[in-house]
């Protein structure tokens, strides 16, 4: 079976070269999607932002190719009448569908399901990214509330996204056990058997100049959003610390964001430094008065981070801790007591692992993993 | 007020004459300090004959039953040797407490009695005395 001599052997070229790229790419980025965005842990997380941006690469890609790409590549071409794809799913009911060259409408339907959902799951990754972490481009456009809505439906359309997946993997292997032609072979060779089905006009070639032209003419109002939204201030305002507050509660340890407890939970915490966690920490009553002001009027109340949205719901009876709450404790399960022991200061360290502490956004992308990375066994000596 | 400051600066010169001074470089400020606490020690006890380093290497590694169970002794956060660096519980490095090692340490009035203020009460569960601070400053001036 060759391509070049599509007479002779009774097979036509259907799926053009960039059509099968974009599928089997798609196919594999996805599913590496799916996998790192269920399983991966949240330190890691970055590869799959890299992943979603690729797969939004290719899928402009593919919208384009859908207007100038040759015949069964294009929209117009696998546009159907809904009563056409309920004739032939009744065709293949009884075990006999009719052939087509390009897609069938079942398969039409199944190949738009999926373009319009992976589309919708960019969109709302890229609003999570933005609203919820304050990372990517849209880090200054979405509040914490719409990156969080997009989440859950970015969630949901995961799971309906495995499922359109597993259905449209059945619907290949049916058809291709009913019509006896292997259509992954055809979407890997691109070339079909002739059938009479060919469509009625002269199949369209692709055009690529075009295609060329109008990616490029994309890629440019993209260049132009990313200048601006690298223009455009920090997403998480910079505060440098009040300099008493550093000066009286950075002796001991690291001077900590005031985004990461509550107005009321600082105020909590200032009233009984004599018993600070177990030590006298005590300061001059004006000075605890400058910090208490300072705190409270900077408290998780008054940021849109994920750390403040999470840890400024605090039970205000509980302890004045960051590390007993539980959103820390959900955040932090994965991490072996042995790497928060080998950190001086332990999980009150916060800088040590995340190097954006001191912004008080805790990106994922900002963590330090080499304590998980270079991890040993305590060395015997070491205790004593 | 000129009064309470011959009266502080006669004390110093006493308690430099009986204590072990020369290790460390003079500094004004904290000459300043030891004669404050000089006065204060005095004036609490007639009988005081001038600071110990010896009382204050004892205080310095003492262990207490008293104070808040975390932090038992001054070598907690300071270590057993004083030219060594120490770290806070919370994991900070702590500047050595010797003065030949860090030569601003017992500078500013402000700071020796707010950290005196809480790490006394911590580990001994009470204020120090003004001859334990003494001691305690001697000690560490001489090493
Ligand atoms: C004398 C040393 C000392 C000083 C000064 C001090 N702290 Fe602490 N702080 C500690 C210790 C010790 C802990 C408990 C560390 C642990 O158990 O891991 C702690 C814990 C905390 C925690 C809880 C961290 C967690 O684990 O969630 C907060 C918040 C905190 N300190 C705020 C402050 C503030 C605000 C000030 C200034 C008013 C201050 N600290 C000054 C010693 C100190
Ligand atoms: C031992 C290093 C370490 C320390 C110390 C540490 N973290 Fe983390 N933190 C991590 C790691 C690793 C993760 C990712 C967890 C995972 O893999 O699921 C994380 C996740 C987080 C997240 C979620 C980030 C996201 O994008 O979802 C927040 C918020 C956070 N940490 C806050 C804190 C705060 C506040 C402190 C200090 C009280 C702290 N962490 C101390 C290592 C650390
Ligand atoms: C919980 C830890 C801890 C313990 C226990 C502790 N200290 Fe400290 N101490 C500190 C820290 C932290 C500083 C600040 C050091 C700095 O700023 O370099 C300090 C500073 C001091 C200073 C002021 C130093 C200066 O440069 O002015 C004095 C005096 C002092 N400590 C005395 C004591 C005495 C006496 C004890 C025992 C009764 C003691 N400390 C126990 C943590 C501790």
């Amino acid at each position: 079976m060759t391509i070049n001599d599509p007479i002779n052997d009774g097979h036509v070229p259907v799926w053009d070269m960039p059509t099968r790229i974009y599928h089997w790419g798609q196919a594999g980025l996805v599913t590496l999607a799916l996998v790192t965005g269920f399983l991966i842990p949240t330190d890691w997380l970055n590869i799959h932002v890299i992943i979603g941006t690729l797969i939004a690469m290719l899928l402009v890609f593919r919208v384009v190719w859908g207007f100038f790409g040759s015949e069964y590549a294009r929209f117009g071409s696998f546009i159907f009448h809904p009563r056409r794809v309920v004739e032939h799913l009744n065709s293949v009911l009884e075990r006999a569908p009719a052939p087509h060259l390009g897609h069938n409408p079942a398969g039409a339907v199944m190949v738009t399901l999926l373009m319009v959902v992976v589309g919708l799951m960019l969109a709302s990754g890229y609003i999570l990214l933005g609203g919820t972490y304050k990372e990517g481009p849209f880090a200054t456009v979405f509040s914490y509330a719409s990156g969080e809505s997009a989440g859950s439906v970015h969630t949901l359309l995961a799971y309906g996204l495995i499922g359109l997946v597993l259905i449209h993997v059945l619907g290949v292997w049916v058809e291709s056990r009913l019509s006896g032609e292997n259509l992954i072979r055809a979407m890997v060779s691109g070339v079909k058997r002739q059938t009479a089905a060919a469509p009625a006009w002269p199949p369209r070639s692709a055009r690529p100049l075009t295609t060329g032209f109008v990616l490029t003419g994309i890629g440019y109002l993209i260049a132009v959003g990313l200048v601006w939204s690298l223009r455009q201030p920090p997403a998480v305002p910079r505060l440098a610390p009040d300099p008493i507050y550093k000066a009286e509660c950075g002796g001991c340890h690291w001077v900590y964001h005031p985004s990461l407890l509550p107005a009321a939970t600082w105020r909590r915490l200032m009233t009984g430094l004599d018993d600070h966690f177990g030590e006298d920490a005590s300061l001059a009553p004006e000075r605890a008065a400058a910090i208490t002001a300072w705190l409270t009027s900077h408290g998780a109340e008054t940021w849109d981070t994920l750390p403040a949205h999470r840890l400024g719901t605090l039970d205000p009876a509980g302890p004045p801790r960051i590390t007993t709450a539980p959103f820390w404790k959900r955040q932090h399960s994965h991490i072996p007591p042995a790497i928060f022991k080998s950190i001086k200061g332990g999980p009150g360290a916060c800088d040590a692992c995340h190097t954006d502490a001191d912004s008080g956004r805790f990106s994922f992308r900002r963590i330090d993993r080499q304590h998980r990375l270079l991890l040993q066994p305590p060395s015997p000596k070491a205790t004593p | 007020m000129k009064q309470v400051t011959f009266l502080a600066l006669t004390t110093c010169l006493m308690a430099f004459a009986v204590s072990d001074l020369r290790a460390a470089e003079a500094n004004p400020a904290r000459d300043a300090i030891m004669a404050g606490l000089g006065a204060e020690a005095k004036a609490s006890d007639p009988a005081f004959a001038g600071f110990s380093p010896q009382r204050g290497q004892a205080l310095y590694g003492a262990k207490s039953t008293v104070g808040k169970p975390d932090t038992p002794s001054c070598t907690t956060c300071h270590t057993a040797d004083p030219t060594q660096m120490g770290q806070t519980r919370a994991g900070k490095e702590i500047d050595a407490m010797a003065v030949s090692k860090t030569p601003n340490r017992f500078t500013d009035p402000e700071k020796v009695a707010k950290w005196f203020g809480r790490n006394c009460n911590s580990v001994l569960g009470r204020p120090c005395t003004a001859a334990e601070k003494g001691d305690f400053l001697t000690y560490l001036i001489g090493r």
